[in-house]
């Protein structure tokens, strides 16, 4: 192998030009590595999407295990207690929620989970309270106070110290409905906009004016180690607990959503990276005709033909490897500095927005002021791009990169073994 | 004859072309002593070149037997037929055919490194014979760096490297001027008669051809002794 190296690599340095790298060899690399660019960009924010949404849901939504206790508010206290003697607890709370409408100012919308907490919930679960980030106002649920989010209250256009109406709808049997109004004490932001619209909370104080009739309590459990819910929850019905789910079974749907188009998504960016590996193939042809002479000569001064594909069975593996190197850094770079890249450019084109609009006021009169693009703007989706990093998952395309560049190489080397010596001394 | 280091017999070579078959070598007898210096001349077209590389191993032949020290090299694979010419015969062309992503040492290392990758060895052996043939101080430079005489001075030195028995030089000076011809002649056969290897080259130049020890004419297929 050592000889093959040392012909390969010449090959691809070029040496001949001085050149560290030939141009061909730079194409090859630069389209493999931006393919795992891609795709450790693509599935990376995919997974933080899914893991943020996913962290918030265990904090505000799905919790890690939810307890339909059904019971009076007793049973319902006595579980807690009891859960939180468990060594695997961190948090649990008695809850109550029913879907709701919200009225004011002439506009309505509904939220999922209007939620009734002890009021002092802020202050015992310290991961409801980080992360709902309060945006106006202030955190709490004393008597006849609610609050919303902050796209909720944009929606319904009022803010901290408002009245809105609320109607809620019973549970099981929605023909039962409480009607009740409510002052705005705080807006909130969790960064997931979509998650937000869904929630709103009051006090216990509060909910007992609205839910008592119709609905019954649950308990949420916040476990320390959230991917042990499902021991947990098997060891609860085998002292005969049942009716609790966990965060996985609570968010099947999502979840599975998100993973379907979390593959989609890498499926799309393999067929990206499969392009730039028939661009390893072309490029070894090419480099095959154009070494034709080369492989002549080197047969001819002995060097077998099973070597000689080995050659450029080499090329394209190097090129595959260096390729996804580059790739790997370049791509782990970009996710580290996602947030502030996307910026940076956002910035530029903002500039380049007011440089525009500069030059063509001199010409034209009332030209309309360009807005500023806010990529991360308070009515997107997310505040920010969340992004978690597979490394399981970058192994795996790099495995499957360098197969691909396997298997594009093979053609092209096999032709460079069958060249005649003959024929290309003969030709000239 | 334990001396015979390369014997042909009854070789043919055809080739076919748009359903005609040209006889281009019609059974030749051949043989050549360990040492020894042939030169084949003939005009154009007459199957020199393909003569001299049937008995190198590069060409297929059409019918007959080619031994060199005494191995039927017609009968080895492709394989067996690199590796008996990585050993046993070094090549001269008429053009230096370097290796052009490879300096002037480099092209001379790589058929001693093929087999044998000791790259201390090979460089000392190459720097050695850059030294005879005159370009030692261009070792570093590539083939587009160095002037006609100098690439066919390296291209000797390459097939030197592995001291073979038998030098195939095809119109080793045709593409030099006289100056150049006459320094790279003159240091091939000061070579060969030094390290005792035979020479067998193909030239038109009858001036040429009478400095070696034994001159054959191919004409019409047949190969015949001046």
């Amino acid at each position: 192998m050592k000889i093959e190296n040392f012909i390969v690599l010449n090959l691809i340095k070029e040496s001949r030009k001085n050149k560290d790298i030939s141009s061909s060899s730079i194409i090859v690399i630069t389209v493999i590595a931006a393919g795992i660019i891609f795709f450790i960009s693509a599935v990376s924010i995919m997974n933080g999407y899914i893991y943020g949404l996913m962290k918030i849901s265990f904090e505000i939504k799905s919790f890690h295990v939810d307890f339909q206790a059904d019971q009076s508010i007793d049973y319902a206290k006595r579980t807690v207690t009891r859960f939180m003697k468990d060594d695997r607890v961190l948090f649990a709370s008695i809850y109550r929620e029913s879907r709701t409408l919200l009225s004011a100012n002439g506009k309505t919308t509904g939220v999922v989970y209007f939620r009734e907490l002890p009021e002092d919930i802020f202050i015992k679960d310290t991961g409801l309270d980080k992360t709902l980030k309060l945006v106006d106002g202030q955190k709490s649920i004393a008597l006849n106070e609610i609050m919303l989010s902050q796209k909720t209250a944009q929606k319904l256009r009022c803010k901290v110290g408002d009245h809105i109406f609320i109607l809620a709808l019973g549970e099981k049997d929605k023909s039962k409905i409480k009607l009740k109004r409510l002052k705005i004490s705080g807006l909130f932001s969790t960064g997931f906009v979509e998650l937000d619209e869904q929630l709103a909370y009051v006090g216990t104080e509060t909910g007992k004016t609205i839910f008592d009739d119709f609905i019954k309590y649950d308990v949420y459990i916040k476990l320390k180690d959230y991917m042990k819910s499902t021991d947990f929850v098997t060891s609860q019905m085998m002292l005969g607990i049942t009716g609790m789910s966990t965060w996985e079974e609570t968010n099947y749907n999502d979840l599975t959503a998100l993973r379907f188009e979390r593959n989609i998504i890498a499926f799309i960016v393999i067929l990206v990276i499969f392009v730039a590996i028939l661009n390893i193939l072309t490029t070894i042809y090419i480099t095959v005709l154009e070494k034709r002479q080369d492989i002549g000569i080197l047969k001819a001064v002995g060097y077998p033909p099973d070597k000689i594909t080995l050659i450029f069975l080499l090329n394209g593996i190097y090129l595959g490897v260096i390729g996804i190197i580059i790739g790997i850094f370049g791509g782990l770079f970009v996710m580290s500095n996602l947030n502030e890249i996307i910026k940076f450019f956002g910035d530029i084109v903002n500039f380049l927005n007011s440089i525009s609009y500069n030059i063509l006021s001199l010409f034209v009169n009332n030209i309309e002021k360009p807005e500023i693009i806010e990529i991360f703007s308070k009515d997107f989706y997310l505040d920010k791009i969340y992004t978690e990093i597979s490394f399981s998952e970058i192994v795996l395309v790099s495995m499957l990169t360098l197969v691909f560049s396997i298997i594009a190489s093979i053609l092209p080397a096999i032709k460079a073994g069958n060249i005649k010596p003959v024929e290309v001394i003969r030709n000239g | 004859m334990d001396n015979l280091l390369v014997e042909v017999k009854l070789l043919k070579k055809d080739f076919i072309n748009n359903a005609e078959t040209l006889n281009i070598l019609k059974g030749i007898d051949f043989t050549l002593t360990k040492g020894e210096s042939v030169s084949i001349t003939g005009e154009s077209g007459s199957g020199k070149s393909t003569f001299l590389n049937t008995i190198g191993g590069l060409d297929n032949v059409s019918d007959g037997s080619i031994k060199i020290e005494g191995t039927e090299i017609t009968s080895l694979d492709e394989e067996e037929l690199t590796f008996f010419r990585n050993k046993r015969i070094g090549f001269i062309f008429q053009s230096h055919y370097l290796l052009e992503e490879f300096n002037s040492l480099e092209n001379v290392m790589i058929p001693f490194l093929i087999n044998n990758f000791n790259t201390k060895k090979a460089k000392e052996k190459a720097k050695y014979l850059l030294d005879i043939v005159g370009v030692s101080n261009r070792m570093s430079h590539y083939p587009s760096q160095l002037s006609g005489g100098e690439r066919q001075r390296v291209a000797i030195a390459r097939a030197f490297i592995n001291d073979p028995s038998l030098i195939l030089a095809d119109e080793p000076t045709g593409n030099l001027d006289e100056k150049n011809s006459n320094k790279v002649l003159e240091l091939l056969f000061s070579i060969t008669q030094k390290e005792k290897h035979a020479l067998i080259m193909v030239t038109h130049s009858q001036q040429i051809a009478k400095m070696t020890e034994k001159n054959y004419h191919l004409e019409a297929g047949i190969l015949n002794l001046v």
